[in-house]
């Protein structure tokens, strides 16, 4: 019952260490149910767009919840902008906004209102100010007319922009998206994909649609759990191809 | 997902949340002790009248009572194998009575009021140093995901007589509902966790 006692300490504002990547993991290891996922995996990440791809238990999903204090690794360390994740777990979403595969999993809210408002009110802000800021945010998208509608009357698209704006509104510098459009048509999917591309954060996107990579800054594929191929986007994306058994 | 909340206003969406809490924690109160059936009838009249109120399409909320007849069949033949079917029926009727009357808060008020009114009705424990919002929030998801885990067991009933399931075999469907249902938790919690978790950022 620890999380009822009322925390005297006041958290404080993380704030990105000057010179610090996006992303850093040295050594890092992680097992699940005596699988090793990761061994001692190295990794830095700084560009401003970066895709993961990679097959299905490759651990991609397990490496993008590392990112933000969702999963600590076993050994080794993760450092998100110079805070190290062990020690800043908690406050990490501060800086690292998470958006999931199933939007459905993501939106704990019964309304638009209080889906956009809340991860303010988990920031500090008052309801009243979080609902003011969450409106200004409809306003802005055109969708006023969103604020009391039940989320579940969102169309999948709707509910996937919902949950972006959700996290874009708690300012954070990095996006994690962990397959988060694979449920869209692909008219909404570039849709998405065009308002992603308008946030100014730091975007690090694990996809199986390799098409949506082509002009992101750097792609890495990941096969269990190790580094196979990273760098220009075209050429590593070719090569997962050629592995894929895809002839070009 | 889905939600009690419904989006039509009526005159009970603009009462203040506090009001409908109190109100209802009032009627609890007032229903307990009941036990002529006259009384509930009329009762029951009042409430039916209240969602009729609710502008068009209110009736139809009533139906959020009928996927629960089992349990009222069951508690009804406990005391009737107990020797009182009047009191069974007096009991069966008080619950449904109170039921109503919660959804008509829950399918009036957005979730944030509640919490809000919730947090604030606790405040007198922030004196013991206990915080509240953890509690409110725990509450508050507590109801939003109600109707989460009825539309999953629909689902499993759904697949399970896809597949030629009989219904005196349903039973067998607990364990895998209650699977699905940790998922939808630990889904819920991931994400809860991914913006500050139950403690907040600030």
């Amino acid at each position: 019952m620890a999380w009822f006692k009322r925390e005297k300490v006041a958290r404080e504002r993380l704030h990105v260490v000057s010179g610090a990547p996006a992303v850093e993991l040295r050594q890092v290891s992680f097992s699940r149910a005596e699988k090793v996922i990761f061994d001692s995996l190295s990794l830095r990440l700084d560009e401003r767009r970066i895709g993961i791809i990679g097959d299905n238990g490759s651990g991609k999903s397990t490496l993008a919840r590392l990112f933000n204090g969702l999963i600590l690794p076993d050994s080794g360390y993760v450092t998100i902008y110079g805070h190290e994740s062990q020690k800043q777990q908690v406050l990490l979403p501060q800086l690292v906004g998470f958006l999931f595969q199933n939007p459905d999993h993501q939106i704990l809210f019964p309304t638009v209102l209080e889906e956009l408002s809340f991860g303010l009110t988990q920031l500090g802000d008052s309801q009243a100010v979080a609902d003011q800021k969450a409106k200004k945010c409809l306003l802005e998208q055109g969708k006023s007319d969103w604020a009391d509608r039940p989320a579940q009357s969102l169309s999948e698209g709707e509910k996937q922009r919902l949950c972006l704006w959700s996290v874009v509104l708690m300012g954070p510098k990095l996006l994690v998206l962990d397959e988060t459009f694979a449920s869209l048509d692909l008219r909404t999917r570039i849709q998405m994909m065009n308002e992603l591309k308008l946030q100014k954060q730091q975007l690090i996107m694990v996809t199986h649609e390799l098409n949506l990579l082509s002009d992101f800054d750097r792609v890495i594929w990941l096969h269990h759990g190790q580094i196979k191929a990273d760098g220009d986007p075209l050429a590593v994306i070719a090569e997962y191809r050629h592995h894929a058994g895809v002839e070009d | 997902m889905i939600s009690l909340y419904r989006q039509k206003t009526s005159w009970l969406h603009r009462l203040s949340a506090g009001a409908k809490l109190l109100a209802l924690c009032m009627a609890s109160v007032a229903i307990f002790p009941l036990d002529t059936l006259s009384t509930l009838a009329i009762l029951g009249l009042l409430t039916i009248l209240l969602y009729a109120s609710l502008s068009d399409g209110g009736l139809r909320e009533l139906k959020v009572i009928v996927p629960l007849w089992p349990w009222f069949l069951i508690m009804w033949l406990f005391h009737y194998f107990g020797g009182d079917p009047l009191i069974g029926t007096v009991a069966v009727l008080k619950m449904a009575l109170m039921i109503l009357l919660a959804n008509l808060l829950t399918l009036s008020t957005r979730q944030s009021d509640l919490l809000a009114a919730i947090q604030y009705g606790l405040s007198p424990l922030s004196f013991l140093g206990l915080s509240t919002r953890p509690l409110a929030l725990a509450v508050s998801l507590m109801i939003r995901y109600i109707p989460v885990l009825l539309a999953l067991i629909q689902q499993h009933q759904q697949a399970w007589q896809a597949r030629g399931g009989r219904r005196a075999g349903r039973w067998r469907l607990i364990v895998p509902a209650l699977i699905a249902a940790l998922q939808i938790a630990e889904h819920a919690g991931e994400s809860l966790a991914a913006r500050g978790g139950v403690r907040g950022l600030s």
